[in-house]
């Protein structure tokens, strides 16, 4: 039988989620800070709306405060979920009055894939948009890669508290108490910062010969969209409009640095004794060097790149693009849909793997996959044995762990709806005629949170598969619980009694 | 356990995050090592 929620639980939900609203109200001061900086008026109006909306909403719903404080699972799953509905609704108004898009739904789409570090996007002319607007984009991707809730939890951290963490799909606490995890992931992102952006900036002005402020611009919006593993870039042609091999290495190890779980920069920071041991290091080494040995085989064999240097640096850096899910390229959409055969393939696994688990990447994750491999080889020695025998199986993760039932059951069923999520995008992609390597690419790629296009996404597209990719974008950053939870909720409030 | 975070970023967090940045500069290098290799068979293999 069903529980209908009660009027306190109802309180609960909107308080907390009044109080992240008031948070990225603030955060919306940064971009109305560059507007003004940068003189430019119609942007700044927006902003002001745009703060005022978020503050106005959030203060009211702070209004009703609940007698308890604690939260539920069920409170901190279902506030997450509204949250990432939310934040890009009202986070997309900026865009909307830019008069860069169509409908609102194509600036709820970028707001979204900025926010889920996605990166696909469908603004039209974006070599033109205003700096202060290009900002907020990105900072929407760092904004969802640390978490709004990390944000918010780094500020208050209330009874429950944990809930909402691991409703944004972590499930690393690295500290016993979540205020200092926050805090820790704050620290790796100062620090990352710090270095990326001097970095960039240094490349854009010395190298590529910028004026100041615009390698600053570029400097700060490539590293949040890179440390992120969002994907969305300053210009239109994506990092392909630097033609640097120095940027491009600078963004590749921000990219690095954002697909390692803040576990491992934890165990890093603090020696990096056992890392190599660690059974999501080694999975993800192995796959990378898989799907980019797939890659450069098909181009090799396809004849794309004659020179060894021109293989080697579109492949491995759009591999590595892909497998961290951040969604940068160095070629155009067109010469991407060319990649078929086995680097198409590479490319696709690569995408629906993913990055670390807790960390800004989606995908299936490395733990995920490892644990899977895990699981079957544990499978095959036991029949192996002799009948009756007991095998126990361990791995290395931040300590020695040891591989249950239930783990097992929870990996396949997290990575079975993965699986399906691609194949729902795929799908609608099919029903609206896209040949199926393009339907599936993008899929994978909305549904991995990776934002590599082979050019499906586009303005004129279907409403019906902008709404798919949106729904695959929310719930493959989400990991399906909280959107499962914000289901059944709703459900309850009908059906309950 | 002691909470280097809430102690604020001393001496070993600041030689923590600069060996772990020398570290992922590292792994890039490596990666385009690794890269060039594979890159070289496959123009070799696929003539």
């Amino acid at each position: 039988m069903l529980i209908r929620p009660s009027r306190e639980d109802l309180r609960l939900i909107g308080y907390n989620l009044g109080r992240i609203l008031v948070v990225v109200a603030v955060a919306g001061l940064v971009p109305l800070t560059w507007a003004l900086i940068a003189g430019e008026s119609a942007p700044t109006a927006s902003f002001l709306l745009m703060i005022g909306i978020f503050g106005a909403v959030g203060y009211l719903m702070m209004q009703r405060r609940p007698q308890a404080s604690r939260l539920e699972w069920s409170h901190g799953m279902v506030i997450v979920s509204l949250t990432w509905l939310i934040v890009p609704a009202i986070g997309a108004i900026p865009l909307e009055l830019s008069g860069h898009y169509g409908s609102f739904i194509d600036p709820y789409f970028d707001a979204m894939s900025g926010l889920t570090t996605t990166g696909l996007a469908l603004i039209q002319d974006l070599d033109h948009l205003a700096t202060s607007l290009n900002f907020w984009r990105h900072l929407l991707h760092f904004l969802g890669g640390q978490g709004i809730v990390i944000a918010v939890l780094s500020v208050f951290a209330g009874g429950g508290a944990m809930t909402l963490y691991y409703g944004e799909a972590r499930d690393e606490k690295i500290f016993p108490s979540v205020r200092s995890t926050a805090r820790f992931i704050w620290l790796v992102s100062v620090v990352h910062g710090a270095f990326g952006i001097v970095a960039l900036g240094a490349v854009g002005y010395f190298v590529l010969g910028f004026r100041p402020f615009r390698a600053i611009f570029h400097g700060v919006t490539v590293f949040m969209a890179a440390f992120d593993t969002g994907g969305f870039a300053p210009q239109s042609s994506s990092l392909g409009y630097y033609h640097s091999a120095a940027f491009e290495a600078v963004a590749a190890v921000l990219m690095i640095a954002g697909a390692l779980s803040f576990g491992l920069h934890f165990a890093l920071w603090k020696g990096g004794r056992k890392v190599v041991g660690n059974l999501e290091v080694r999975t993800i080494l192995a796959t990378f060097l898989g799907t980019l040995l797939l890659t450069l085989g098909g181009l090799a064999s396809a004849g794309l790149y004659q020179s060894l240097f021109g293989l080697s640096r579109q492949g491995l850096f759009q591999v590595l693009s892909a497998h961290s899910g951040t969604g940068f390229a160095t070629i155009p959409s067109a010469e991407l849909a060319t990649w078929g055969g086995l680097a198409f393939g590479g490319m696709a696994i690569a995408m629906a793997l993913g990055g670390m688990a807790s960390s800004t990447a989606g995908g299936v994750k490395s733990l995920r996959v490892g644990l899977t491999i895990k699981a079957l080889s544990s499978q095959v020695r036991q029949v192996l044995l002799p009948e009756g025998a007991v095998i126990s199986t361990r791995y290395w993760h931040h300590g020695w762990k040891q591989l249950t039932s239930g783990l097992i059951q929870a990996v396949m069923g997290v990575s079975l709806l993965y699986v399906a999520l691609y194949l729902l995008g795929t799908g609608v992609g099919l029903m609206y005629h896209l040949p199926l390597g393009s339907a599936l690419f993008e899929s994978v790629s909305a549904g991995a949170n990776v934002g590599l296009s082979v050019g499906v996404t586009d303005p004129s597209m279907p409403l019906a598969l902008k709404l798919t990719y949106m729904l695959q974008m929310w719930a493959g950053r989400l990991e399906f619980v909280a959107i499962f939870s914000l289901i059944g909720f709703l459900f309850s409030l009908v059906r309950g009694k | 356990m002691s909470d280097p975070v809430s102690k604020g970023p001393g001496r070993s967090n600041l030689w923590g995050a600069i060996t772990t940045l020398i570290l992922e500069w590292a792994v890039v290098a490596t990666l385009a090592v690794v890269g060039l290799g594979i890159s070289l068979l496959m123009l070799w293999l696929t003539g």
